[in-house]
């Protein structure tokens, strides 16, 4: 990896400065331009949400963030603070749980690597899967079980390590709307008993709205910042009384008209 | 228009309001479901066992009664009898042992380092596009062709033939392995760059683990040419061994234990099968 550049990376209260980033794919004889001049910063320990529309770069740009992906111009710079805890861990978007491995060997894995105990591994990752309901079925495999319960798997593998930074990409868009409230609820009372800083993509303005404490807005491809929006709701959040408010209401129609114009052409 | 009745669990009914009802209710299946497969599974199996004995009945029937040319095909009985003659005589033992051996070292030999290597330039890029083609290439060389080859280079020793077997097998899993290893899908990759795996935690609990499903198929396919390519390589260059015995019972005008070597040829081949099917099931458990 390039050293970066030192210009202003060590901004107080800043956790990741994305600068005028850009993401070019070579798709056949041409290319895409999945993200164009992205800038955005996420401040230490807050829980931002990406919303847009699908195919706006979302998941590109939290690829980008994960180091799975580089960029094709621009500079992403992220604060290290604390080296025996990994910076990020992620949330796939198609969970990629390994169906090779039994639910409690899924969350396990990603502990060894970082030099952990195998009973020490195996403790924490029982603890984990408990906290997402999962108790009871650490022998199971992945292909046993629902989707639901997949993608908590994926949640309980990434929390695990108590990383600096969370990456979630739309981990709750593959459940059914029942199923989707409760894991919003659980996702906001264990953010909430730790605080770490999470950068959640979502297509879903009420999710964001719900959970986040800023929302960024994407416009359509090339991805870019469309606004930046404060959820004003104090913490710690009750999903049902927020859900209740005035104010979720309007800023609701207010992102709600904001990504409407972001997906007619001009 | 005429209501059709699809299943034996419906029925149509014209009622006094002059519709027509169709009620859909519990077949002998949903009635009784674990006697109803129980006793499907002993017909089915039933079967299984009586057409074969059907056919080898038939068989004997018109073998003894003269229809069937007994040089050609001599009756079950017949086969039987010499077969525990060459029980007998130890050489149906000393056949069995010097195929069996052969199989299974240049077996073990062969697709066991295919599986390293595999493994290897499969999950190396470079190894990968530089070997793939000469790979592919040497792939479809009839590995039987080159058996005269073999006994020129090593004589007409075990080497010769171990050898034959281990590269017909080499390569089958080779190439199977290489194309599971290329297959597995980028994102459980993308899970462990996340977490930070290291090369060998790569190799080893994404991998190939991922690979191995197609990994074992490809043994598979190669336990079976094991027995074809010994059976060739012992027709021509072999004093023992159950290749040995059909070709030479060939030469000595004596059928019967052409059968019995015919056979157990394949009870060989099944056998092996049914191994590689179980190790399987015991190496990936999540596909069970
Ligand atoms: N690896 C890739 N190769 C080529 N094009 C890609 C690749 N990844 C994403 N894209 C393209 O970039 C755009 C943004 O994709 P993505 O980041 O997945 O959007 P989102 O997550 O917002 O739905 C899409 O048009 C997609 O087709
Ligand atoms: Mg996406």
């Amino acid at each position: 990896m390039s050293p970066l550049p030192a210009d202003g990376a060590a901004e107080a209260g800043v956790k990741i400065a994305v600068r005028k980033v850009g993401k070019v794919f070579p798709a056949g004889t041409g290319s895409v331009q999945a993200l164009a001049d992205i800038s955005l910063e996420v401040r230490d320990g807050e829980f931002l949400c990406l919303l847009g529309p699908s195919g706006c770069g979302k998941t590109t740009l939290l690829r980008v963030m994960a180091q799975l992906e580089r960029p094709s111009s621009g500079v992403i710079e992220m604060r290290h603070d604390d080296p025996s805890r990994p910076l990020s861990a992620v949330v796939f978007q198609d969970y990629s749980v390994f169906p090779w491995k039994t639910i409690r060997d899924n969350v396990i894995f990603p502990l060894l690597q970082t030099g952990m105990r195998k009973a020490e591994a195996r403790r924490v990752a029982d603890h984990w899967l408990a906290q997402l309901d999962l108790g009871g079925f650490e022998r199971a495999y992945p292909d046993t079980v629902s989707g639901g319960m997949k993608q908590r798997v994926a949640i309980a593998r990434a929390l695990a390590v108590q990383p600096e930074l969370l990456l979630m990409d739309e981990p709750l868009a593959a459940l059914d709307a029942q199923l989707r409230l409760l894991l919003q609820e659980k996702l906001l009372e264990l953010w909430q008993a730790h605080q770490n800083t999470v950068v959640f993509v979502t297509h879903s303005i009420d999710e964001a709205l719900l959970l986040g404490d800023r929302i960024a807005v994407m416009s359509a491809r090339p991805g870019r910042i469309a606004t930046v929006i404060d959820v004003p709701f104090a913490r710690p959040r009750h999903p049902d009384e927020i859900r209740a408010s005035p104010d979720f209401a309007a800023l609701r129609d207010e992102i709600w008209h904001r990504l409407r114009r972001e997906l007619q052409p001009a | 228009m005429t209501p059709v009745t699809r299943d034996p669990g419906t029925a149509t009914t014209p009622r006094a309001d002059g519709a027509t009802w169709r009620s859909i209710t519990p077949g002998p299946a949903e009635l009784d479901p674990r006697g109803y497969a129980r006793r499907r599974g002993l017909v089915e199996r039933g079967l299984a066992i009586l057409a074969p004995v059907v056919l080898i009945g038939l068989w004997q029937l018109l073998a003894s009664g003269g229809t069937l040319e007994s040089n050609y095909f001599p009756a079950p009985t017949t086969i039987a009898a010499s077969w525990g003659e060459l029980i007998e005589s130890g050489v149906y033992q000393e056949s069995v042992v010097a195929s069996v051996q052969r199989i299974v070292i240049g077996y073990l030999a062969g697709s066991l380092s295919a599986v390293v290597l595999g493994l290897l330039i499969g999950s190396v890029r470079l190894l990968r596009v530089a070997l793939e083609p000469t790979i592919a290439a040497l792939y479809t060389v009839p590995k039987l062709a080159i058996l005269p080859l073999l006994l020129l280079i090593f004589g007409l020793g075990e080497t010769s033939k171990i050898l034959l077997v281990a590269l017909t097998c080499f390569f089958v899993v080779l190439i199977n392995t290489i194309d599971a290893v290329s297959g597995v899908s980028p994102r459980y990759g993308d899970v462990g760059r996340s977490s930070g795996a290291s090369r060998w935690a790569t190799l080893r609990h994404i991998t190939l683990p991922a690979a191995l499903p197609q990994t074992i198929t490809g043994m598979r396919i190669a336990s079976g040419l094991a027995v074809i390519v010994i059976v060739g390589a012992e027709f021509v260059a072999a004093d023992a061994g159950l290749g040995f015995l059909v070709w030479n019972s060939w030469n000595l005008g004596v059928p019967e234990h052409m059968y019995v070597g015919i056979v157990s040829i394949s009870v060989i081949g099944v056998i092996a099968s049914m191994l590689l099917r179980g190790l399987e099931w015991l190496l990936t458990p999540w596909n069970r």
